[in-house]
């Protein structure tokens, strides 16, 4: 008869998250849950095997009186009967049930003693190298926890969950390509067991597998319709095949069935502007301001994509829905989001509204450098070169605006005819920047203007 | 240096009748050899009872740790095919000591010395009677040939 090995009950979880903003997929988390243990203790198998331990003749009855008491819940007494002895006086299977009492007590650290202690007079105990490996998990030693678990698949062990960890532990640790054989065993031991799947997924998709993850997955969702997480996967693989459509598609199934991450909500509106679907988009991102975690930064992007497309009326739905929750953003955000409103109303030439609305944008942060020299172009097109000129010298001081800053400014004194102040800037421009391209050819051409005027004035004269 | 920290107790004897007082030291000792040379010799582990007992708090922390450490080490390299061999040749009792992993291999061993014992003894038996009847029969000859001489 085969040992009977004590089972510990811990079960590792895979779960697994997604980032499709990212258009790849995370790696999986695990939790370990330890759950009710299960003790059955070893038996006496007649020949010795180094692989295996099976307890001493002389053990039985002990063994059997253990057995009552683990029957009857009395693990601490257990624990004092073992105790009595010295550890070298147990057989390898005794030591191990010591061991995976102390770890189902929590006690780690003599758990740990004596799983080593049987490793030291059985290194090639298999049940001994994957509970501490397990033991290794629970503490988060991930290290010492992949070394045990790969010297039990090494011995032979041909339990599922080995398997599994090993592949998570590989994954996290080196990569996709050390992971997916391990997957593969462990789902081909235990072919429904879901986590063996969706970590094989995860390997996969991280290894750029797309084919095999893809055929994987449509296996999976075949078999789990309602999941969200898969419909995720399905989305990411899309995307990365920059096949849009299906990606949104499967989006859309994945909020269907509950999925409302802010980044996935965020990441279908997109797509959906993307698509040309601009009422399902405004819908999506209505949704989603709605929520504390919505991110003015991505709100910006759809602004400056409907501004370019010129879809007022769009931009105009969407900037009242912002508004709505402008006291959940920061200064410097409601100043994009006025920005933005400026920027709506010059199209709907509503000037005097669009001054206000660059106003109260730089009030709100006067390093908008984006700002500045959107309120400047606004201005010098409505001729108050005074202080259009001011706000693009404020714009000069600041490092991530201050070439677009000279060159506003070079073309405010431009359109003022100020052609001996546009020169000198824009020399100091091409010796700040010479590679600048366009610069050197407005030199000449100011340079030519400003000697024809010369000439002109001699002639007059 | 190291305190020296002794501990008593009364040791009874097997009998159960008599009981002595034994020092031992709960300190200062390097365990780890201890335990080696005890395990080395095929001593059983019980050798440290004396010091656990006597000692009780008094004993050097980490000492049984380390003393186990040694015995393992110790009696991994006594409990060997070929010493229980040359115990059974010397025809010595099987000693209780050795781990339930390194027994059937020691007690193969001890099995097979005792047999040889046994040959050698039952040979040296043989051996013994033989030269016995032989000298029984050169005496007897030489009787008759004396008496035939006669």
């Amino acid at each position: 008869m085969s040992i009977r090995r004590t089972v510990l009950a811990a079960a590792l979880f895979l779960t697994y998250t997604f980032s499709l903003s990212e258009g790849t997929a995370a790696a999986p988390q695990f939790e370990i849950k330890l759950g009710k243990p299960e003790f059955v203790l070893p038996q006496f198998t007649g020949p010795y095997q180094e692989r295996e331990a099976s307890i001493a003749l002389e053990e039985y009855e002990t063994a059997e009186r253990l057995r009552e008491l683990l029957d009857a819940g009395k693990r601490q007494q257990v624990l004092a009967e073992l105790e009595k002895f010295y550890s070298i006086e147990l057989s390898p299977a005794m030591l191990m049930l010591q061991a995976q009492i102390y770890f189902s007590l929590e006690m780690y650290d003599k758990a740990e003693a004596t799983y080593l202690e049987v490793l030291k007079r059985m290194p090639q105990l298999i049940r001994a190298h994957s509970d501490l490996g397990q033991l290794y998990l629970v503490r988060e030693q991930p290290q010492k926890a992949r070394h045990h678990f790969a010297r039990a698949v090494a011995l032979g062990s041909n339990e599922a969950l080995v398997h599994g960890q090993l592949a998570y532990l590989n994954l996290t640790q080196y990569g996709p390509y050390s992971a997916i054989s391990s997957y593969q065993q462990a789902a081909a031991l235990e072919p429904d067991n879901f986590q063996w799947q969706q970590g094989l997924l995860a390997a996969l998709i991280q290894a750029r597998m797309y084919d095999a993850a893809e055929a994987l997955l449509d296996e999976i969702t075949a078999r789990k319709p309602n999941m969200p997480e898969l419909w995720l996967n399905k989305a990411t693989l899309a995307l990365h095949k920059e096949d849009y459509r299906r990606a949104l598609t499967s989006l859309e199934m994945a909020l269907l069935l509950g999925n409302e991450d802010q980044r996935n909500l965020q990441t279908s509106a997109k797509l959906h502007l993307q698509l040309g679907s601009y009422d399902r988009a405004m819908a999506l991102l209505e949704k989603s301001f709605g929520r504390n975690d919505f991110d003015i930064a991505s709100v910006t992007e759809y602004f400056t994509w409907l501004s370019h497309l010129e879809l007022w009326d769009d931009l105009k739905k969407l900037l009242d829905i912002a508004g709505k929750h402008l006291d959940k953003l920061k200064p410097a955000q409601q100043s994009r989001y006025y920005l933005h409103m400026a920027q709506l109303e010059v199209q709907r030439k509503r000037f005097t509204q669009a001054d206000q609305m660059f106003n109260r944008s730089l009030n709100l942060d006067p390093t908008n450098g984006e700002c500045l020299l959107a309120y400047a172009e606004f201005l010098t097109k409505q001729k108050d070169y005074i202080r259009a000129e001011l706000l693009y010298m404020r714009a000069d001081a600041l490092s991530s605006v201050e070439k677009q800053a000279q060159l506003g400014r070079a073309q405010l004194y431009i359109e003022m005819q100020n052609y001996k102040s546009a020169l000198e800037l824009l020399r100091q421009i091409h010796q700040k920047y010479p590679d600048s391209a366009g610069v050197k050819d407005n030199i000449e051409i100011i340079e030519n203007i400003i000697a024809l005027d010369k000439s002109n004035d001699t002639k007059l004269r | 240096m190291k305190q020296q920290i002794f501990g008593l107790l009364i040791a009874a004897s097997l009998s159960g009748c008599a009981g002595s007082v034994k020092e031992v030291s709960c300190a200062g000792l390097d365990w780890e050899d201890f335990g080696y040379q005890t395990g080395k010799k095929g001593k059983s582990v019980r050798t440290f009872d004396p010091y656990r007992d006597g000692c009780g708090e008094n004993l050097e922390p980490g000492a049984m740790n380390q003393y186990l450490d040694g015995y393992t080490r110790g009696i991994i390299e006594f409990c060997t095919y070929e010493n229980g061999y040359e115990l059974g040749s010397e025809n010595k009792a099987l000693p209780d000591v050795c781990p339930t992993e390194l027994k059937p291999a020691f007690a193969k061993g001890h099995s097979v010395g005792i047999i040889e014992f046994r040959e050698k003894l039952s040979k040296l038996k043989r051996f013994n009677e033989d030269e016995a009847s032989m000298q029984e029969r050169t005496s007897a000859e030489k009787a008759a040939d004396t008496s035939y001489g006669k």
